[in-house]
């Protein structure tokens, strides 16, 4: 069974620092304690060139930490990069290919105007869909607004995913927001696509997340803390987002879900926490129904009663999500991977939820465009 | 505004492929957009390069069935018929 053995974060936010030294920042402390028995590197990125001027980000990255004959990949799948890096560095494992994989996911963002990197982002729809103006965020508003006409939710219990995962981030000292937000401020808040507001998106940031893929039984002669990854989904939908027969569910969410949850026997009552890819608030409750969490249509009940608190039955997103704390694209997906090892193994500090023993991720690239799901478990 | 059309079942799309994804016929023909109807729109603040800086964005469906994006300054609501062209950056629409 493919374990995670150690995951350490580099501060998201806006950072000063290169890509180099924010990457560095998060893996040393792994690359220290297993630099012999590290034999693959699998680096998780989607925009060095645009917004950095490089190519082959995982070549100079090995060489920047003294591994220049470790082999190593760049794995980009826009914002579900860091899933995708995670099952390449599982399947690594499991082949017998290789025993130990470092995994660092990693972007540098910021720095340039809202209108540039929104551009950038935005350059992974249908080209022919682009000339119509979308953003990333508008497709979140054309979600919301499905939703609304849909299943009538109120728009409050929306804003609220935005509340609680602002409360986990003010909890989590690598989160890029580090203070509450309440209902009223979400709701009075700018708004950036008609219904959502700002505090309702992710913000721009810098950050980078590292693990140690490996063996059960490596993890064991190690010493190490470990969660075993008991099932992987990846699945794919249509990335011409006008092509959907609906905006309120998207197929690769729940089909990659679904594949995990059969891989490792279990099913999404069994989870005790999740990390999901809230983009934007209204995706933290459309996924949580295509994962099978709630029925379609009635996940915003969860943000009603506080069931998916972190002081709740279910909590979601403990880490602040991308919503608080931040989506520097490469490190989001690796960033949820390390949030559940953390929890599972007793070490998410101040937001730690007591006897987690189950969790599920999902990593969403796109709008959609294909997800991979990961149960996790200790025992 | 163009679409691509399946030259063997006539199936449009905005998106341009190398196989229609219906019949997998490979032969396309181009289609002027007709009959346009709004089904939705977006009113959006922070807007990518190269476009301007206030607009929204309305996600309409064509007479055979085609679903795209274009731009607009105008008010247009759901179910509203469209006129759309061509501006320097791309498909731009009003009420009809
Ligand atoms: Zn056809």
């Amino acid at each position: 069974m493919v374990s995670i053995a150690a995951a350490n974060f580099a501060r998201f936010g806006k950072r000063e620092e290169d890509i180099f030294a924010i990457s560095s920042e998060s893996a040393l402390p792994i690359v220290d304690k297993y630099r012999d028995a590290i034999d693959f590197v699998v680096v998780s990125n989607s925009y060095s060139g645009e917004f950095n001027d490089i190519s082959g980000l995982n070549n100079l990255l090995t060489t920047h930490l003294a591994m220049d004959s470790v082999p190593s990949m760049r794995v980009d799948n826009t914002s579900g990069s860091g899933g995708s890096a995670v099952l390449v560095a599982k399947s690594l494992v499991a082949s017998g290919e290789a025993e130990n994989v470092l995994v660092i996911g990693a972007e540098k963002m910021t720095g340039y105007p809202t209108k540039r990197s929104t551009r950038i982002i935005a350059s992974l729809l249908p080209p022919e869909e682009r000339l119509g103006g979308p953003s990333l965020p508008s497709l979140a508003a054309f979600m919301t607004r499905s939703y609304i006409r849909e299943f009538s939710p109120s728009r409050e219990s929306i804003a609220k995913v935005a509340v609680k995962n602002h409360h986990n981030g003010a909890l989590n000292p690598y989160a890029h927001f580090q203070s509450e937000v309440s209902l009223e401020k979400v709701m009075t808040s700018k708004v950036i696509a008609d219904p959502l507001r700002i505090f309702e998106y992710c913000p721009v940031s810098d950050g980078a997340v590292s693990l140690l893929v490996t063996s059960e039984e490596n993890s064991r002669s190690f010493g190490s803390k470990s969660a075993r990854i008991t099932g992987a989904g990846a699945s794919s939908g249509t990335s011409s987002i006008t092509a959907r027969e609906s905006l309120v569910s998207i197929d690769s969410v729940r089909e990659s879900a679904r594949k995990a949850f059969r891989a490792s026997g279990k099913s999404p009552g069994d989870m005790d926490i999740a990390e999901l890819h809230d983009m934007a608030s209204i995706l933290e409750i459309v996924e949580s129904e295509d994962v099978g969490f709630f029925k379609k249509g009635e996940g915003w009940k969860a943000l009603e009663t506080g069931e998916t608190s972190i002081d709740g039955r279910f909590p979601i997103n403990t880490s602040g999500g991308l919503n608080s704390k931040g989506h520097p694209i490469g490190a989001s997906g690796v960033a949820q991977t390390a949030e559940i090892y953390l929890q599972l193994t007793g070490q998410a500090g101040k937001r730690q939820v007591k006897n987690a023993a189950t969790g599920f991720s999902v990593s969403m690239a796109g709008f959609g465009n294909n997800s991979t799901s990961f149960v996790y478990e200790v025992d | 505004m163009e679409l691509n059309r399946c030259a063997k079942c006539s199936e449009e799309f905005v998106f341009k492929r190398a196989v229609c994804p219906k019949c997998g016929s490979q032969e396309f023909t181009k289609a002027l957009v007709t009959g346009a109807v709004a089904l939705d729109s977006v009113h959006l603040i922070a807007t990518p390069e190269p476009f301007p800086d206030d607009y929204s964005v309305v996600l309409f469906e064509a007479q055979g069935g085609a679903r795209g994006f274009c731009r607009t300054t105008f008010e247009v609501k759901r179910g509203d018929r469209l006129k759309i062209k061509d501006d320097e950056n791309g498909p731009v629409c009003e009420p009809e």
